[in-house]
């Protein structure tokens, strides 16, 4: 059985709290054939940084993946950190996210998702899915 | 009248395809695919689809089952391209060369006297209004067994009548009802409206079983709306510029 960390969203706890995370989280990793060995979420203040799990991920090593509740938790600061998230795959770690319903399980699957995710990043950030005047 | 023009005016426009090989070919695909799903061994395309309601008697089961073949086509086909295929110049006069789509493009089985019939609406929660949404027919659409639509004008009236208290909803939906326009749509031809526009169906009260593809198009850097646009869409297609400038970036991170 597959063993996988769970990383919440601190940044989006006041809409979707913590126990509602939790449980599509659990509920994506009973899905992929595992179970979640422990959690952690960024403090406010490591939000952009995501200085936790940074400071985490030596400890990480030992399971198969990290299950994030969203992929914005890589999108807090100035530029969408896809530097760490190559990182996390270079450990042999798979990482899913459960609001997106994406899966990069290796670097290939990165490289294939990545214009995507970047585009859309671009978009938010250029404030072009903020409300529109006729929601 | 040029199809941007008439879209400009209407919100919307029908468009015979330019290429009906894609709807033929996806037309047979998912016949394919819903002999398996609904337990169906005959060989009659359009008998399936036209009389599907002769046959098909679970109707508690009808939805799962629904969701099951979109589930298989999104899994085994890519509608969005036989879509964009049979109207190619068409969605991109109207769109542009970077282009988002639908990730899970829907499938709608309208039986006759079916009472859930989709109630006067916008997309909702509510979708970018940079959306293109296309609805194709698999089988010929008229009379009360087809789309009906607000056009932009009506719409905008819809739009602000919601934010009076009195307005009562019934009201609303029997007076759009009534301005709204049904589109006689054959097999071979597609919808293409505008996000904003409000539209619905009626009771299909005509003696055959209505099938329709519906999915969105969307100029990739446009507003998303409030749907979540990691979740909602997938690439269709880039253009050359925003491919290069992609793969500067991405030299950056691999």
């Amino acid at each position: 059985m597959k063993k996988y960390y769970s990383f919440l969203d601190t940044g989006i706890v006041q809409h979707i709290p913590q126990p509602l995370q939790h449980q599509t989280i659990h509920a994506m990793a009973s899905r992929l054939g595992g179970v979640v060995q422990f959690y952690y979420m960024e403090e406010f203040r490591t939000l952009k940084s995501q200085k936790l799990l940074i400071a985490k991920l030596s400890m990480m090593a030992e399971v198969d993946g990290i299950i994030f509740f969203s992929i914005k938790q890589f999108c807090y600061g100035d530029v969408m950190n896809v530097l760490l998230i190559v990182e996390i795959l270079n450990m042999g770690l798979e990482i899913h996210f459960v609001k997106e319903n994406i899966s990069l399980v290796d670097k290939e699957a990165l490289i294939s998702t990545l214009d995507f995710l970047m585009v859309v990043d671009h978009t938010i950030r250029s404030g072009a899915t903020s409300m529109d005047r006729f929601s | 009248m040029t199809i941007s023009e008439q879209f400009l005016k209407k919100g919307y426009v029908i468009i015979p395809s330019e290429n009906m090989q894609p709807l033929l070919d996806i037309k047979e695909s998912i016949f394919e695919i819903c002999k398996s799903v609904f337990k169906y061994d005959g060989e009659d395309l359009n008998g399936f689809y036209n009389d599907f309601h002769e046959f098909h008697f679970d109707k508690d089961n009808l939805n799962s089952q629904r969701v099951e073949l979109i589930r298989q086509c999104s899994l085994n086909l890519d509608i969005n391209k036989n879509i964009f295929d049979a109207f190619p110049s068409a969605i991109e006069q109207l769109l542009g060369p970077d282009l988002f789509c639908q990730k899970n493009p829907n499938i709608v089985i309208s039986k006759p006297n079916d009472p859930n019939n989709a109630e006067l609406h916008r997309d909702a929660p509510p979708n970018s209004l940079y959306e293109l949404v296309s609805w194709v027919p698999l089988v010929d659409t008229f009379g009360t067994k087809t789309l009906y639509v607000l056009d932009a004008e009506e719409s905008d009236v819809v739009f602000h009548s919601l934010d009076s208290e009195k307005q009562n909803w019934s009201e609303l939906v029997k007076s759009a009802e009534l301005n709204a326009t049904r589109l006689t749509v054959p097999f071979g031809s597609g919808v293409f409206f505008w996000a904003g526009l409000y539209h619905g169906s009626e009771i299909n009260c005509e003696s055959s079983t209505r099938w329709t593809l519906n999915t969105r198009f969307k100029s990739a850097f446009a507003p998303a709306g409030q749907k979540d646009p990691f979740n909602f869409y997938k690439i269709f297609k880039l253009s050359s510029i925003t491919k290069l400038a992609i793969d500067a970036e991405k030299r950056e991170y691999l």
